[in-house]
């Protein structure tokens, strides 16, 4: 797996590229954190060649949620494979922010 | 030469690229080009290549840096041929350390590009005998016994690739879908099985639950526990199996199974998620021994006559 986190203004953009499992949900826990010590208020997540996630990631992404919330923040999923399109849909994810299919 | 055989030509030259690629097909080697690593990087993961030809100098990322994105992920089973006008030791090196199989200098002569590509195709094709025979196995079996201290040490992914590399050819979707449910299996019977962490240790920052995870792995009765990891591949039955199994205490499955079943696209609760993903994901999802052993199945193919 592979993350590119650069910022724009007030607008955080992450780039997952791979499979966010359990092995690696801390590395992408670690990048939400600088997220959130940051001035940004709006969080781009690029998905797009994300392969998948498991719910050890999923986890790391709802616990930043509540934080990123809390402060005025808001995430959009930009693009993001079909598979990890139904994965969110499934767990309902798409009911608390954006997430366009790629 | 096989008519089946892929190869993509990866140059920020159109012209350069499709002249190759025409080359290529009359001589009966099956080519596509695309123009910038990043849609070599799109192609390679939506179709199975054997081979890329792919240009050093380009903008943006670089062959040398594509070739480093395609290794980063051990899905990709791809021999990589460099091409360039020039070539600096430290970079030859590194391309060699990527495990590029080759280089071709520009300006490139059409015999010399068609013979070495059909060269390293022979020899993939070669290499691949062997994993033909394994395919034509009925069954296939992997048991792993693991102790829980060695855990981080291994990465089940890994072993998870190794296996079917020898074994199967999944359409790239569903190997990545059963590589998600071998690692939600092996982390909760780790997590919850073995450690038995509370939602707050689970949740707490990398370095703290290290730190704890080391802690409880002192205790020897914790020590003493196994995580047993077993795949079963019925080409008969075209399905696979995984299953996992803890020295735990295990839970109230029957609960959990019958709230999945009623309510599939189960909620965000912090408890749940990975079942309700074990579900999603699998055809099949048992629990047995208490709920100390949990175990998908899924087919693996369509009709039988698509494995390769």
């Amino acid at each position: 797996m592979k993350i590119d986190l650069s910022f724009d203004d007030n607008t955080a953009i992450l780039v997952v590229d791979g499979i966010l499992n359990s092995e690696n949900a801390h590395i992408f826990q670690e990048y939400l954190n600088k997220v959130l010590k940051s001035e940004a208020t709006i969080l781009e997540l690029d998905l797009n060649n994300c392969n998948n996630i498991s719910s050890t990631g999923i986890g790391k992404l709802l616990l930043f949620y509540k934080d990123f919330l809390g402060k005025g923040g808001e995430i959009e999923v930009t693009r993001c494979s079909s598979t990890v399109y139904d994965l969110f849909t499934m767990l309902k994810l798409n009911q608390l922010f954006t997430v366009n299919l790629a | 030469m096989k008519s089946t055989s892929n190869v993509l030509i990866v140059d920020d030259s159109p012209s350069l690229a499709q002249s190759l690629c025409k080359i290529l097909t009359m001589h009966e080697i099956k080519a596509d080009a695309v123009f910038n690593a990043q849609d070599a990087l799109q192609k390679i993961r939506r179709h199975r290549y054997e081979l890329m030809l792919c240009d050093i100098e380009m903008p943006g990322y670089s062959g040398l840096e594509l070739l480093e994105r395609i290794r980063q992920d051990e899905e990709h089973d791809l021999d990589v041929i460099l091409m360039t006008g020039h070539l600096e030791p430290k970079y030859f090196i590194r391309a060699i350390q990527l495990g590029a199989v080759d280089f071709i200098s520009k300006p490139i002569e059409a015999q010399q590009l068609v013979g070495m590509i059909s060269c390293h195709l022979k020899r993939r094709h070669s290499r691949e005998n062997l994993e033909q025979f394994m395919q034509h196995l009925d069954t296939a079996n992997m048991e792993l016994v693991i102790d829980p201290k060695k855990l981080s040490l291994t990465s089940i992914s890994r072993v998870m690739r190794l296996f079917f590399k020898q074994n199967l050819h999944l359409p790239q979707d569903l190997f990545n879908e059963l590589l998600i449910c071998a690692d939600e299996m092996v982390y909760n019977a780790y997590i919850h099985g073995t450690l038995g962490l509370s939602l707050e240790q689970r949740h707490c920052n990398h370095a703290e639950q290290e730190a704890i995870i080391l802690q409880k792995l002192s205790l020897p009765e914790i020590a003493a526990r196994r995580i047993r990891f077993s795949v079963f591949v019925d080409y008969q039955q075209n399905t696979i199996s995984i299953g996992v199994s803890d020295d735990g205490e295990g839970f109230d499955y029957d609960d959990w199974l019958r709230r999945v079943a009623k309510e599939p696209t189960l909620s965000l609760d912090f408890y749940g998620r990975g079942i309700a993903m074990l579900y999603h994901l699998s055809d099949k999802l048992e629990f047995s021994q208490g709920g100390r052993k949990v175990q998908i199945s899924r087919k693996l193919y369509p009709e039988r006559a698509a494995r390769i």
